[in-house]
């Protein structure tokens, strides 16, 4: 345009547009090197924590990482915001019928129940019940009341209150908490008796997921909109598209708050989540994948909290169809899994392969008698006494985005029913789509995941391991039936034990690993601990330091 | 004799036909009415055609409350949640009962947040607004910049880099690119939060996410018309009277290559508002694209619907946003006659 182009560029006669355009593609170019510069320089600041301060936490092969300590300690009074990032909103803040951790991560701070566990989920303890006790048959309980409790609202706590909240419960998704009630005394406002007309030995156990509602929001049928309780944190608000926000209680009966606000945001995918962390936007997300734990460990001013938990996955067997309801093509799938290498290589040591089919913990927990090891040969030797000269036919339905490493762990385990001689594919759905396929028992297998929340045979007794497999042996529905009659003790831990064994060897579902959970949180965070029912978000001993 | 006239012959007309014949005429004298009738009458068809296949396809898709106790609940449980929340009615009669309620204006209510559908999309549509603008806005300026200088230094290395990176952004998957600016500008370098709408500059990296794609798009298009521009007669002239190629370019031929793209814009406008649900749940930004995801996977119906006729009334204001500029600007597509 007018001059010469191979000229020299500082022989050219420079105009003040070209002196203009020059500086501006320079001051473009610099910008992100003065913010790298920037950036630099605060990273480079000591950590706020200090030498004192926890190192990233890491599991043993059982139990939890205790809170670190610090050298500050926790503070006198409730201080600063914690947000936590939890994978979507709420879909009921009603205790009555929470399903999902979102639910349950507000409800627990919002609400107290009869009974919680301790501090490593070994046994139960008082909270707003401080005793309690069943007749021989566990057809009555009664609990003493704690005494001086009043709700958020100035509603006070009583036998009165707790009786409304479980005739509440009836109607409501967990109304089968109180299946059988008889009748209930609250005739003295210390203490709360409830009749069975048939034994209920897990009443106690179930007290974790019941929680006491304030009498006035259950007249005010306001239960799905708010909450109120007694629990060390109160409600705030609800941002319907962003989260819930709720403030220290400083009136709160057990150990206060320390922490002034906790947000709970809904951030649905799970790598935003962590962004977010890294970029210190949140401070705590929950059960997040193994792989991206080991990529955050290297934070230091991240830490984690692992813990062995309730939560373990199975393959739930349709056994009214035919091939899979042949006892000898089950077994010869537990055979044809190396469960070992799929909690090593995919999951990555954060899951231990299940020896039965409840979660180590749980009461009534019994390693089977009957082992399955890994063997391929075993499980084509099965199949050609069940019949089958080729591959049988196998479908596997998955639900996507719903488990942690789901697809991964689905994807190998056909691989290797593969390669122990089944015909097997996979159907990955979405998860609405998968429950509807289920219901309709479309797929011979479908992967699944089971919390057992009230840390007993939470499954048995609901009926979950033999109603989802269609099972109809009877040796192990009547010790189901048996399981849920009989009180805690020996005479049923014996029961459980005899189901577990046979269920092992009958194999309605596949039992397949239980869930090491990991929740990464900021450095600052102190005396957190994640909850063994992988459900029931604990912040009330939580703290942000400095 | 009128058209009308002439289709019924000789024989005296009714009632209904005199009322029609002179809807007819007082159109005549005011095209525009005519003609706006016209495209919402269509537009009306086209909600109510949205509204029908979201509600036969989330049907589909199986009871919700089924999808809610995933699997957890016993049948009873189920059928007492689904019975609840008014899912155990057959087909018609929940659709009818849904469509009555339209027509009064009411969209329903949200099962889990107690609150009214209408409200809640409402409430979301500005964040998600901020997004949309900012991003045509964006695009827009960076295809004007872009257009004007391709067209004043065609096929320079220069005008085919930019070009080319324009391509490249165009295919950037929108998961991926807003990922990598959230590592990047978010937790590397700390700039820019990453987490929701909590401040103006929180706005920039979805923006930007929402902007590349696009952006590649509109400066073909305006390219294409400049350059069409530039072979006309007119230019020519200009030329001819001595004006500098960037004035014939800024000044005349641009805004006649405008007419299209702010056709195109208006549309693409309406397209987005319901194109952002990626984008949104990477940013966690609280938008009606956020809220439809998560309507979806816990099947609340009604904000579902509730977000479908606000996307589709939306779409369908732009499109006719769009038929009038170009109406008022070529007043022969108004009148439907040719030239």
């Amino acid at each position: 345009m007018g001059h010469d182009d191979t000229s020299n560029l500082w022989d050219r006669p420079r105009s003040r547009r070209m002196i203009l355009k020059g500086g501006l593609v320079a001051g473009v170019g610099l910008v992100p090197l003065i913010g790298a510069a920037c950036n630099l320089a605060s990273t480079s600041t000591p950590s706020p924590s200090g030498p004192g301060a926890s190192p990233s936490g890491s599991s043993g092969p059982s139990g939890s990482t205790g809170p670190a300590s610090s050298p500050s300690g926790p503070p006198s009074k409730p201080t600063g915001t914690l947000r936590v990032a939890i994978p979507g909103q709420p879909n009921f803040i009603d205790p009555s019928q929470m399903l999902e951790v979102t639910d349950a991560s507000v409800v627990r701070n919002v609400y107290d129940g009869l009974l919680e566990w301790n501090e490593d989920y070994s046994e139960l303890s008082p909270a707003l019940a401080t005793d309690w006790t069943a007749n021989q048959d566990a057809t009555v309980w009664t609990f003493k009341l704690r005494s001086g409790v009043t709700f958020h609202d100035g509603a006070v706590f009583d036998s009165h209150a707790a009786r409304k909240t479980v005739e509440y419960y009836k109607d409501k998704n967990w109304g089968l908490i109180f299946a059988n009630l008889a009748s209930i005394d609250d005739s003295d406002p210390t203490v709360l008796k409830l009749s069975f007309s048939k034994p209920s030995p897990d009443l106690a156990r179930n007290q974790t997921m019941c929680k006491m509602i304030s009498p006035k929001l259950i007249d005010a049928n306001a239960a799905g909109e708010q909450a109120v309780g007694t629990g060390p944190y109160k409600w705030v608000s609800w941002d319907k598209n962003v989260g819930v926000t709720l403030a220290a209680n400083e009136n709160y009966w057990g150990q206060k708050p320390y922490l002034e606000t906790i947000k709970f945001l809904a951030v649905v995918d799970t790598t935003s989540a962590i962004v977010g962390l890294q970029a210190g936007d949140i401070d705590l997300v929950l059960k997040v994948p193994p792989r991206q734990v080991q990529a955050l460990s290297l934070s230091d001013k991240l830490s984690h909290a692992t813990t062995d938990s309730w939560v373990e996955s199975n393959l739930i067997c349709t056994t009214q169809l035919p091939i899979i309801g042949d006892v000898r093509v089950r077994q010869a799938i537990m055979y044809a899994l190396d469960r070992e290498a799929i909690c090593r290589d995919i999951l990555l040591n954060q899951a231990a392969v299940d020896l039965t089919v409840m979660p180590p913990g749980a009461y009534g927990y019994h390693p089977a008698a009957t082992k399955y090891s890994h063997d391929p040969d075993k499980a084509r030797a099965l199949l050609k006494e069940a019949g089958f000269a080729t591959g049988p036919t196998i479908k596997m339905a998955a639900a996507a985005l719903i488990r942690v490493m789901g697809e991964e762990v689905a994807q190998a385990t056909i691989g290797q029913l593969n390669a122990a001689g089944f015909d097997a594919s996979l159907d990955i759905m979405e998860a609405g789509a998968w429950v509807s396929d289920y219901l309709k028992s479309n797929h011979p297998l479908y992967q699944t995941e089971y919390g057992w929340t009230n840390g007993g045979p939470f499954h048995f007794t609901l009926g979950s391991l033999t109603d989802h497999p269609h099972w109809t042996g009877k040796t192990i529905l009547d010790l189901v039936d048996k399981v849920r009659t009989t009180p805690d003790g020996p005479d049923r831990l014996n029961l459980l034990a005899q189901l577990q064994d046979q269920y092992m060897i009958d194999l309605p579902e596949i039992p397949m690993y239980s869930l090491k959970l990991t929740d990464v949180f900021t450095a600052k965070l102190k005396g957190y601990r994640n909850p063994k029912d992988g459900y029931q978000t604990r912040l009330g001993g939580a703290y942000l330091t400095a | 004799m009128t058209s009308t006239q002439e289709r019924l012959g000789d024989r005296r007309r009714g009632p209904v036909w005199a009322r029609l014949d002179s809807i007819r005429r007082w159109s005549s004298r005011a095209p525009w009415v005519g003609f706006l009738g016209r495209r919402i009458a269509q537009g009306l068809v086209v909600v109510f055609g949205a509204v029908l296949i979201s509600f036969v396809l989330v049907q589909l898709s199986g009871d919700p409350a089924e999808v809610l106790a995933r699997g957890l609940l016993p049948d009873a449980q189920v059928r007492q949640l689904s019975h609840q929340l008014g899912y155990d009615r057959p087909f018609l009669v929940q659709f009818l009962d849904y469509f009555g309620r339209l027509l009064h204006g009411d969209l329903g209510q949200s099962f889990r947040y107690h609150q009214s559908a209408a409200s809640l999309v409402l409430q979301a549509l500005p964040n998600t607004g901020v997004l949309v603008v900012g991003a045509m806005v964006l695009a827009s300026i960076v295809a004007l910049a872009a257009s004007t200088f391709s067209t004043l230094h065609r096929e320079t290395p220069l005008d085919q880099l930019i070009r080319r990176v324009l391509i490249v952004a165009q295919g950037l998957p929108e998961y991926w690119l807003g990922l990598m600016l959230l590592m990047v500008f978010g937790a590397w370098a700390r700039w820019l939060p990453v987490v929701g709408f909590s401040s103006w500059s929180a706005a920039i990296l979805p923006v930007v996410t929402l902007a590349a794609p696009i952006a590649g798009v509109f400066t073909r298009l305006l390219r294409s018309q400049l350059l069409d521009q530039m072979q006309s007669d007119f230019v020519v002239a200009l030329r001819a009277k001595g004006l500098t190629e960037r004035e014939i370019v800024v000044r005349h031929a641009l805004p006649n290559a405008m007419i299209p793209f702010v056709t195109y814009l208006a549309l693409q406008l309406g397209w987005l508002v319901g194109g952002t649900i990626v984008v949104e749940a990477v940013f966690t930004w609280p938008g009606i694209g956020s809220l439809a995801l998560a309507a979806v996977k816990t099947r609340d119906l009604q904000v579902i619907q509730a977000v479908v006729v606000v996307v589709a009334v939306v779409y369908v204001a732009c499109s006719l946003a769009a038929d009038l500029i170009v109406a008022a600007i070529d007043p022969r597509i108004r009148t439907g006659r040719s030239a």
